[in-house]
């Protein structure tokens, strides 16, 4: 029954288009950071905070173009792009702090992740590989 | 000066050792607006006329962030703008140092920006706002002529789950150019401070401001450095000269009349006087008798032509001469709201502007603006008003009417088409002992709106259309 229901949901995004990869949070894989919470992770990718649990991270985006990202920003954060960038033009242009970080795409986040110990990015999950560790999956 | 602050900025990264290059952070962003403006006017309003112009919104900011080192907590910021009013000159907006002392708390040193209004820190970047540019009433820089300082700003911005909390501080001191009375008024800002406070939600944020200024200004003499005034000078002094030569011209007369009668009555004392002087010698005296009649009349003419003119000459030196020079306070209260759920939208701010010691207006400024989401399109409508009081050199009270529609083409770029209607407030009465009143004979004061018009100096009244319509569209855009 609960197989069932899975693949019609993978059906179902087959049909939706095809784009909907399953999203996941990664850090370094010997990151000291062991999970992060969904409202944690909003307010990381919306500059409102640079730490996890106490500890200090850098959050690394995609570009504003990746589809992915913009998956990501609708399901985590819930803003769609023109918001996303509406908030983060007020943000960096008033002064408020400055914008993450970003890489061309998952394999420059996968050798990002790979050199920064505190980083924290996204992916997805078929991307994975043993540079990173998985914090959080989005379904 | 402050542009090669900032270079000095872009060079020292340059120059610093790769080795800490590769672990520094160097961030640019950009916003553009281009923009079209009309009005129905020969008179400029703001920066636009009949026959439209780029001049008034178009602008290229490019915003540079470096941050030497991730271990140490300080970043290098500046913002370069350069607009079409100004030619395209550079312009370093901003240029400071901010040292983030927690994720709460951060200080920046330098030229800051003024958190003023609600949006006047991003004021010069279209795509976080819906209309083509913040309402003039209250945004416009005949309201606050000043936008940034050489000083230092806190900003402690605490989230919580649902809320958060802001409170801002500044002080800084800079030089500043007030645009009145058609044309730039120089001044000095000898302190500025301001703070406010401010929470919300993530639809909503609700702004409390509290500005003091200190300024000096030395408004007579730029006054009357004006061209119109040294027209005005010259065309008195004209006149005076001119009623002086005509004087000299009618007195000389006079004395040669006087002279020629003297002769003539000594030609006639042989004859035993006039009765018994030959008829010829007769004409000749009554006609010199008569032009003595008229010359003396000349005389008389050109004695009052120059008494105007001196009276003249000398009222506008009283007028110029009553208008305050030096100290000034310019103090701003302030509240807005801005709500947006992403179908409902609101704004709404009021700014009250006290001044002392100079003469520009208090006022009285705001606006609301109510608007609708449907996907990427925004239609909007506000309403702004500025109420000018207590001044007797400018009176700018206005209201307008502005529907717009904002389109987001894409996330980082959005059209914006706006109608203006705005009709100018009614003339006030003069403070009765103001020697505008007592010299020119001129009680009422009649409003010039935000038109960009040099008044008749004798009376500080022009003469500008009631109501205006103007037409605008945009495109803004951050990269």
């Amino acid at each position: 029954m609960k197989r069932n229901i899975l693949t019609a949901g993978v059906f179902c995004c087959l049909l939706a288009g095809g784009a909907q990869a399953e999203v996941v949070v990664v850090a370094h894989a010997k990151s000291d950071i062991a999970a992060v919470d969904a409202n944690v992770l909003k307010d990381l990718f919306l500059g409102k905070t640079a730490k996890v649990g106490g500890l200090a991270v850098r959050a690394v985006n995609l570009p504003d173009s990746s589809a992915l990202k913009m998956e990501f920003d609708e399901k985590v954060v819930g803003k769609d792009p023109g918001k996303m960038k509406a908030y983060w033009s007020n943000r960096i242009f008033t002064g408020q702090g400055k914008p993450l970080d970003q890489v061309e795409n998952e394999a420059a986040m996968l050798e990002w992740l790979g050199n920064n110990k505190d980083g924290i990015g996204y992916m997805s999950a078929g991307a994975v590989n043993n540079k990173v560790k998985v914090l959080l999956t989005i379904p | 000066m402050l542009i090669r602050k900032s270079l000095a900025v872009g060079a020292l990264a340059l120059t610093l050792p790769l080795s800490v290059m590769a672990a520094s952070d160097f961030k640019v962003n950009g916003f553009s607006t281009v923009q079209l403006s009309a009005t129905d006017t020969d008179e400029l309003y703001v920066q636009t006329d009949k026959d439209g112009t780029f001049n008034e919104g178009t602008l290229l900011g490019l915003q540079m962030r470096f941050a030497p080192n991730n271990d140490v907590p300080l970043s290098f910021v500046t913002q370069l703008l350069s607009r079409a009013q100004n030619q395209w000159a550079v312009d370093a907006d901003w240029a400071y140092i901010n040292w983030k002392v927690s994720e709460e708390f951060n200080v920046n040193v330098g030229r800051v920006k003024l958190p003023i209004f609600l949006i006047s820190e991003a004021y010069d970047v279209g795509i976080t706002y819906p209309w083509i540019r913040p309402p003039e009433e209250l945004y416009g820089f005949s309201n606050v002529p000043m936008t940034a300082l050489t000083g230092l700003s806190l900003d402690y911005r605490k989230y919580f789950d649902e809320t958060w909390v802001r409170g801002q501080f500044y002080y800084g001191r800079d030089k500043i150019n007030v645009p009145a009375l058609g044309t730039i008024l120089d001044g000095e800002i000898t302190h500025m401070t301001g703070v406010v406070f401010s929470t919300g939600t993530e639809n909503l944020e609700v702004r409390l401001g509290y500005h003091d200024v200190g300024v000096v200004m030395d408004l007579a003499s730029q006054l009357s450095s004006l061209p119109a005034a040294q027209t005005l000078q010259a065309q008195i002094g004209q006149s005076v000269l001119e009623a002086t030569a005509a004087l000299a011209g009618a007195d000389a007369q006079l004395a040669g009349a006087n002279a020629q009668i003297n002769g003539l009555e000594a030609a006639m004392i042989p004859y035993g006087g006039y009765a018994g002087a030959p008829a010829p010698l007769q004409a000749q005296y009554m006609a010199a008798v008569n032009s003595l009649t008229t010359y003396g009349a000349a005389v008389l003419t050109a004695g009052n032509d120059l008494a105007a003119a001196g009276a003249q000459a000398a009222a506008l030196g009283q007028v110029f001469g009553s208008i305050p020079s030096g100290d000034g306070t310019a103090k701003f209260k302030n509240i807005g709201l801005r709500y947006d759920d992403g179908t409902y939208m609101l704004i709404s701010e009021v700014g009250d502007r006290q001044i002392g010691g100079i003469p520009f207006p208090d006022t009285l400024a705001g606006f609301v603006t109510v608007g609708m989401h449907f996907g990427k399109v925004l239609p909007h409508f506000t309403y702004s008003a500025v109420e000018s009081e207590n001044s007797n050199l400018s009176n700018q009270s206005q209201e307008s009417y502005i529907l717009g529609v904002r389109y987001d083409v894409q996330p980082w770029a959005a059209l914006k088409m706006e109608y203006q209607y705005t009709e100018l407030g009614d003339a006030q009465m003069r403070d009765p002992s103001s020697p505008l009143v007592t010299v020119m004979g001129a009680p009422v004061l009649t409003s010039t709106g935000l038109f960009n018009v040099v008044p008749d100096l004798t009376t500080f009244n022009s003469d500008v259309p009631d109501s205006l319509n103007k037409l605008s569209m945009s495109l803004t855009m951050v990269f």
